[in-house]
């Protein structure tokens, strides 16, 4: 193929935080930038950033090759970057782009093709005397036609197990089997997963080893087939098999095994005559022994790590790679690039999480992103999608952006990091930062004492949960009262000095402020301690009552108000708290909490006193339902899977909260519901 | 100069005043609990059922949310009606609050009792509410939900001066006094009550939901034969549309409630100038003590300089003529930082604590200051020696100033209030701005005791009149009779109950609840012409 050295034009055939990302390189290195966009995505930064936007129409175009090309036709560009998901793994699309003359920013196909395949990946990492654990690839998951091969693997290995989809990555389609019984019910579900992302039902089955890390190696092979490491990263904290925090590079290894690692990917790459950048992805036990997992052949969602202790654009390396560009011309004369400090990313993500994760969908109302450095002056990135006004849909992935920080060793970036999370605030759908903050503190985390089966340690106790609701209550409950003329606050002077502001002597009525969080009522008594000070104390289900002073010169800036809160130990935090309708966006250093307001007695009439004995379950978000299990005068247990969904591109398993009989099925497979429709109605059993 | 001295740690006898009194305050709060909605009862349930709010919930969206509410007379009607059970608040909640930074006259039916009709007491509290807002110059806010009235009980409710017609009387007169009156018609608004949002200067209708007829369907079939629905008869869609009786329709009680807030918002430029106000100051003294200060038995002395210091800002009394006519307290005080002429009793009444009263109420007209009465008297002094002295004329001296005093005035009724000295002391016939009542104290004509004695020996002096013999036992039997019903009738909630007072309050609570009515006070205009100048008594 006889292309021009130079790329002038690039389309990006992504979305998000990513193509946000890499049309800042592209800016940088003063090539034009096009975006391509579905009609949700219209408000997205990534349109107005780019130079150029194109509407595809529709949701899933993102996803079709010749929508791509067409774009890329009518917009003359020279390459296009996929970015990650989407068409980025996918070798037809590189194949498709050259037929139509266009340059990828990536791999070749073949590399894609070798390497994609999980099982493939794994033959030729044995050939290149990589380690890896014995595998079995099923490409069809009927019973009659497993069982022989599962015996004879069986033989090999034990169970625990582990189902993963053989196209594709990103925790879909992934299962662990810990017993014979559950195998069949489990292959089925991983592989329409599997068939639903990729498009191929295909998936293997491996030894699953819970006490690992995940470790990778970032590559780069040229088109003289050289190959280099550009370091290691730890990915080893984990959530529904998906990464949330990653590290560079990865540290606490035993002596020699980082270079053992990047000596080994590299060995991989080059029998491969890998070009452009990838990740080879390992397992890694305590006692130093590794197993070869997967490559990924393209750019990570967790790069800028990488790029932080390495110094790399990682993007501007891609493009030099892709217009056929040599790594020594960029001055990489080791093998093994050099690092700097310590970077560790957050993935931000719009989700609920309840003990189980659930998307948020909705609109962002407001978002506030932490200074780009932090009081050492060490630096703190923003990667992110999304702004205010912006749609999250459940038609993609729930990643709002990332943040990372840069610092000279491990403590001090994570000490970076919770600093940084604790001023990120994002209005309008829930996110993951209680979660993150949770695990960023955990001692476990902080002695690198995880591994990536127990994430579920890491994550906020129901005690943590609990008391971060109540002071989100309490906050709740004071702005309700301070925020009384908001936006509009004339004669406040004469207000705020006034015995007109509530005393505890002439409350309307004796109730308590409530509200809604999580559907659990909270009732936060709010007393005027002081002409300055209120002191709001709940009693918590466990008989105990806890309670917290808030100082009444409150500062309020349209919709948003902020406080401090000081708690009975004398710590001090501050809330921000958002408005959005009858709700408030309660942010706290320790997570975000959406709470609702009560309308005191009547609306908890209307929503509690419903003297019907059925219990509604109900849609956690938006979906399409996938499967139903009972049918009408089933007896279901508690606990027993209803209903699963499929929502972003995840399976969903609606379990019953109770035992009862189904009275009735409101929705049929195929159907798209939305978040709280009725999904079935379950009649309690009499105890 | 500051008056008041520290309670000794452990007094035995303050604990016994402390528990006796904690009996008045929780009877006062399982009454208080009792005028609000059960949740579990079926008329609650049907009105939430429809999507309607509360007659509370209506109020608490309606004003500020860090804004006091200042409830009026939340018992009455409370036992005057045994047949009819109605509970405390006579289906009808009043008060003051802020609504968009305006002090505003709340008046809400709670159609989940009686369906919001209106009961004699109803009325008298409507009227009441509506008196205040008169005298305050507060605009007024009617959350209509009503049935209108109690026609079993038509005769207390309808013909009379102070009955149901008087509401629209009112209505048209603050109106013209530039007093807003804004309606929100949140439920049923039939016969004479389709004149509350008729009169109204502006009226908001919740659709489908807020219905407005002089004659509602069954009247209508009735008189003329015609069928027709409530909706198409008088719903908000007729009445927005068509007939123009209403200015907003909502759809929801929120929506309506927040029209009725914009309302308020634009009387911004009618507001009055309201008394000023300086740096407050708290007590030096504990107001909760005031339950431990008041004693269980009526007949002991009662502290009111203590009392008074756990009230008035800083403990500071600039006390007037203090070595003359010691048993009546004079002296100018701030309240929560508002500057007030302070008269509180510490004894029986003399001649010279009417006249130092007289005078000293006529000092503070004349400075435009507000006047408060701590009322705890059982009368004049009675006897030969002090009726030769014109005792009735210095008790007159005093009940003329209280009468004809233009500043605001303010009661407070801590312990008893028996007697003239109820009107010279600024009883409810002397129009204070409020009267409040506290939990253990007593009004009527005399005390119990002092009554069962006289009408016995009244009745006793007939009988030997007449040269009959009066036993032992009957006259017992009388004098507990009459104790009984005095008892009964001087307890200060049977008084509550029938709107004697605005509301019984809680001692700690008096001092934050004046604050609250003298922010109120519209400043008294100046250089009003007197006849004479201030009499030296």
């Amino acid at each position: 193929m006889n292309l021009p050295r130079s790329i002038s034009r690039i389309l990006i055939a992504n979305r998000g935080e990513i193509a946000s990302r890499i049309i800042r390189t592209c800016r940088e290195l003063r090539i034009e930038s096009v975006a391509v966009y579905s009609d949700i995505d219209r408000h997205m930064p990534f349109v107005s950033d780019a130079d150029i936007a194109i509407p595809l129409g529709g949701t899933s175009q993102y996803l079709s090759g010749e929508a791509i090309v067409r774009a890329c036709i009518e917009s003359g560009i020279d390459a296009v970057h996929p970015g990650y998901g989407f068409l980025s793994e996918d070798p037809s699309f590189p194949e498709l782009l050259e037929k139509n003359k266009i340059r990828f920013i990536g791999p070749s196909a073949k590399n894609i093709r070798d390497l994609g395949n999980k099982v493939n990946a794994k033959n030729i990492a044995k050939r290149a005397n990589v380690p890896t654990s014995p595998t079995l690839l099923l490409q069809d998951t009927r019973k009659s036609i497993v069982e022989g091969k599962l015996k004879a693997f069986l033989e090999q290995t034990s169970y625990p197990l582990l189902i993963k989809a053989a196209a594709g990555g990103g925790g879909r389609g992934m299962r662990v089997v810990h017993q014979h019984s559950d195998i069949h019910n489990l292959l089925e579900s991983a592989s329409r997963e599997a068939a639903k992302s990729f498009g191929d039902g295909a998936v293997f089955i491996e030894k699953f080893i819970s006490e690992a890390r995940h470790i990778e190696v970032q590559i780069a092979g040229d088109i003289t087939g050289r190959v280099i490491a550009l370091g290691t990263r730890d990915c080893t904290v984990q959530r529904n098999n998906q990464k949330i925090i990653e590290e560079a590079p990865a540290t606490n290894l035993l002596p020699g095994i980082e270079a053992a690692l990047c000596d080994a990917a590299c060995r991989l790459a080059e029998a491969v005559e890998y070009k452009n950048i990838g990740t080879v992805e390992f397992l890694y036990n305590d006692d130093g022994s590794f197993y070869f997992l997967e490559v990924n052949t393209r750019l990570q969602v967790e790069h800028p790590v990488t790029e932080l202790v390495t110094g790399v654009d990682l993007v501007a390396l891609q493009i030099h790679l892709a217009q056929g560009g040599t790594l020594t011309e960029l001055g990489f004369q080791e093998k093994f690039a050099s690092v700097n400090g310590h970077a560790i990313e957050a993935r931000i993500c719009a989700e609920t999480f309840d003990g189980a994760f659930h998307p948020s969908t909705g609109t962002i109302v407001a978002m506030t992103l932490p200074a780009s450095s932090d009081q050492q002056n060490n630096p703190v990135r923003t990667d992110f999608g999304y702004q205010p006004c912006c749609k999250v849909s459940h038609h993609y992935d729930s990643l709002l952006g990332k943040l990372i920080t840069h610092g000279p060793d491990r403590l001090s970036t994570i000490e970076t990091l919770e600093h940084s999370l604790a001023d990120l605030t994002v209005s309008g759908v829930e996110t993951n930062k209680t979660l993150l903050h949770s695990i960023i503190t955990n001692n476990k985390f902080l002695a690198q004492k995880h591994s990536i089966h127990d994430s579920d340690n890491l994550f906020p106790s129901k005690k943590d949960l609990q008391f971060l609701h109540f002071l989100s209550a309490a906050a709740h409950a004071v702005s309700r009262i301070l925020l009384t003329r908001a936006p509009q606050q004339n004669d406040r002077v004469w207000y705020s000095s006034s015995p007109w502001v509530r005393s505890p002597s002439h409350n309307l009525v004796s109730y308590p402020s409530l509200s809604l969080i999580n559907n659990v009522l909270h009732e936060a008594f709010v007393q005027l301690e002081s002409p300055d000070l209120f002191h709001i104390s709940q009693s918590l289900p466990d008989s105990d009552t806890i309670s917290l002073r808030v100082n009444k010169s409150a500062f309020i800036n349209s919709n948003t108000f902020f406080m401090a809160c000081t708690l009975d130990t004398g710590k001090t935090l501050t809330a921000n708290i958002v408005q959005d309708g009858r709700a408030n966006w309660v942010h706290l250093p320790q997570g975000t909490t959406l709470v609702t307001s009560v309308d005191s007695c009547s609306t908890l009439n209307s929503k509690f006193v419903n003297g019907s004995e059925s219990t509604e379950i109900t849609s956690p978000l938006p979906a399409t339902v996938l499967s139903i299990s009972p049918k009408v005068d089933d007896i279901v247990s508690e606990g027993d899977t209803l209903i699963v969904l499929d929502s972003m591109k995840m399976e969903h398993p609606i379990r019953s909260p109770l035992s009862g009989t189904i009275c009735s099925v409101e929705v049929a497979v195929g159907e798209a519901v939305s978040a709280k429709q009725v999904l079935l109605r379950i009649l309690n059993s009499p105890a | 100069m500051q008056i008041g001295t520290p309670l000794p740690r452990t007094s035995a006898s303050s604990d016994s005043h402390d528990s006796d009194f904690q009996r008045h305050l929780d009877r006062l709060d399982s009454l208080l609990k009792l005028r609000l909605p059960d949740p579990a009862s079926n008329q609650v349930k049907k009105h939430c059922a429809r999507g309607k709010l509360l007659a509370r919930d209506r109020i608490s969206h309606l004003i500020d949310p860090g804004s006091a509410f200042l409830e009026l007379a939340p018992l009455a009607g409370f036992d005057v009606y045994p047949e009819h059970k109605l509970p405390p608040g006579a289906g009808i909640v009043t008060g003051i609050g802020i609504v968009d930074g305006i002090p505003t006259m709340i008046i809400a039916n709670d159609a989940t009792v009686k369906g919001g009709t209106y009961f004699p007491l109803t009325v008298k509290k409507h009227i009441r509410a509506q008196e205040i807002a008169l005298e305050n110059n507060l605009p007024c806010i009617y959350l209509v939900d009503s049935g209108g009235a109690f026609l079993p009980l038509q005769d207390d409710v309808f013909p009379d001066k102070e009955h149901f017609g008087r509401l629209f009387y009112n209505q048209a007169r603050m109106s013209a006094q530039g007093i807003a009156q804004i309606s929100v018609v949140l439920g049923s608004c039939t016969a004479g009550g389709a004149y509350v949002p008729a009169m109204s200067d502006e009226a908001i209708i919740v659709k489908e939901q807020g219905m407005i007829f002089l004659g509602g369907p069954p009247l209508v079939k009735a008189a003329t034969g015609e069928i027709v629905s409530a909706e198409e008869l008088g719903g908000g869609d007729v009445h927005s549309r068509i007939s123009g009786v209403t200015d907003h329709l909502a759809r929801d009680d929120f929506e309506a409630l927040h029209i009725a807030r914009r309302s308020i918002g634009t009387l911004r430029n009618t507001q009055p100038v309201r008394i000023g106000r300086e740096r407050s100051k708290p007590p030096r003294f504990d107001p909760v003590e005031l339950n431990s200060l008041i004693p269980a038995d009526p007949r002991k002395h009662f502290p009111m300089r203590e009392i008074l210091a756990r009230i008035i800002d800083d403990s500071e009394l600039d006390e007037f003529k203090s070595e003359y006519g010691k048993t009546l307290i004079c002296g100018f005080a701030k309240i929560d930082g508002f500057l007030v002429g302070m008269l509180a009793n510490d004894g029986i009444l003399f001649s010279e604590s009417a006249l130092k009263a007289a005078h000293f109420i006529q000092l503070c007209d004349q400075r435009s200051i507000p006047l408060v009465f701590f009322q705890n008297i059982v009368g004049f002094m009675v006897g030969k020696d002090y009726e030769h002295k014109g005792i009735a004329k210095d008790g007159a001296k005093m009940v003329t100033a209280v009468a004809c005093a233009n500043v605001p005035k303010y009661t407070v009724i801590v312990g008893n209030s028996y007697g003239a000295g109820n009107y010279a002391m600024c009883g409810r016939a002397y129009n204070p701005r409020f009267l409040w009542t506290w939990p253990q104290s007593r009004i009527g004509v005399m005390g119990p005791e002092q009554a069962g004695n006289v009408l016995t020996q009244v009745r006793a002096d007939s009988f030997s009149a007449r040269g009959e013999h009066w036993s032992e036992e009957a006259q017992e039997a009388y004098y507990n009779q009459i104790n009984d019903q005095y008892t009964t009738q001087t307890d200060v909630v049977y008084g509550s109950a029938r709107l004697w007072d605005d509301g019984i309050i809680k001692p700690a609570d008096t001092r934050a609840t004046l604050a609250l009515a003298l922010s109120l006070s519209v400043k008294p205009t100046s250089g009003t012409y007197r006849s004479y100048g201030t009499f030296r008594m």
